[in-house]
């Protein structure tokens, strides 16, 4: 199938321009297989994508670039209750997910 | 639902450090308009019918004026984009719709296209456009 999504990457453009990325912690909701996560996790100091679909999650790890392994850390969850303490991201970002 | 998102913008409130920031990005409520691009014109040619998940977006839309409202966040920024997907034949265009979880195209849309493009030889392509919305909003403090 021939399908080309945003190949103008408007999506990514708003997202970085709208993200201080260098050096922060941020945490994604709704990470799903991770494609937008591997857009900041190159700069960011730590990442946390979580999501509810587990097989969305196995794919998001499994496609974990190895140099990212220490970055970027991928978990089952919602945002309704989540496991890390107060005033721990620099970031939330809700992609597709709200 | 509303405030299952209520509740969950308190709780990304909490994980927020000072003066942090929440992104949303998301599609906005609306149909998706499909385009056929011929090398001599630009036809409308149906849309895909998304009322089936508007009531979602209409309730995150209230939860995150809720939460303003509330004085968690303060918008900062906001903007619309179109997310455009381009597929090259009617049969990529049916495996598109194939793949749409609420959404839907209808064969009568698909069946237009087709006319659209049975006396074109490879020169088009077809065009999905998604409004999408994206902001930024500051956590305020409590």
């Amino acid at each position: 199938m021939a399908m080309r999504m945003d190949t103008a990457k408007l999506e990514q453009r708003y997202l970085l321009d709208m993200l201080d990325v260098q050096d922060n912690r941020i945490l994604e909701i709704g990470c799903g297989e991770g494609r937008m996560t591997r857009l900041y996790a190159e700069d960011a100091r730590h990442v946390v994508g979580i999501d509810v679909v587990l097989d969305e999650l196995k794919q998001a790890l499994e496609t974990r670039p190895q140099h990212l392994t220490n970055t970027v850390d991928f978990m089952t969850g919602s945002a309704i209750v989540m496991p890390f303490a107060s005033a721990s991201f620099d970031h939330v970002v809700f992609a597709w997910s709200l | 639902m509303h405030a299952g998102m209520v509740h969950a913008l308190r709780e990304i409130h909490r994980v927020l450090k000072p003066n942090g920031t929440l992104i949303d990005l998301r599609p906005n409520e609306g149909n998706r308009p499909i385009e056929v691009l011929l090398s001599y014109a630009t036809l409308r040619a149906g849309e895909i019918e998304s009322s089936t998940d508007a009531t979602d977006k209409r309730a995150a839309n209230h939860a995150m004026q809720q939460a303003v409202t509330d004085g968690l966040f303060k918008l900062e920024y906001d903007e619309t984009f179109d997310y455009i997907a381009d597929l090259d034949t009617v049969e990529d265009l049916r495996n598109y719709g194939k793949s749409l979880k609420q959404n839907i195209l209808s064969e009568a849309t698909v069946a237009q296209v087709e006319a659209l493009t049975s006396d074109e030889t490879d020169d088009f392509s077809i065009r999905i456009r998604r409004s999408m919305m994206i902001a930024r909003y500051r956590k305020s403090p409590l």
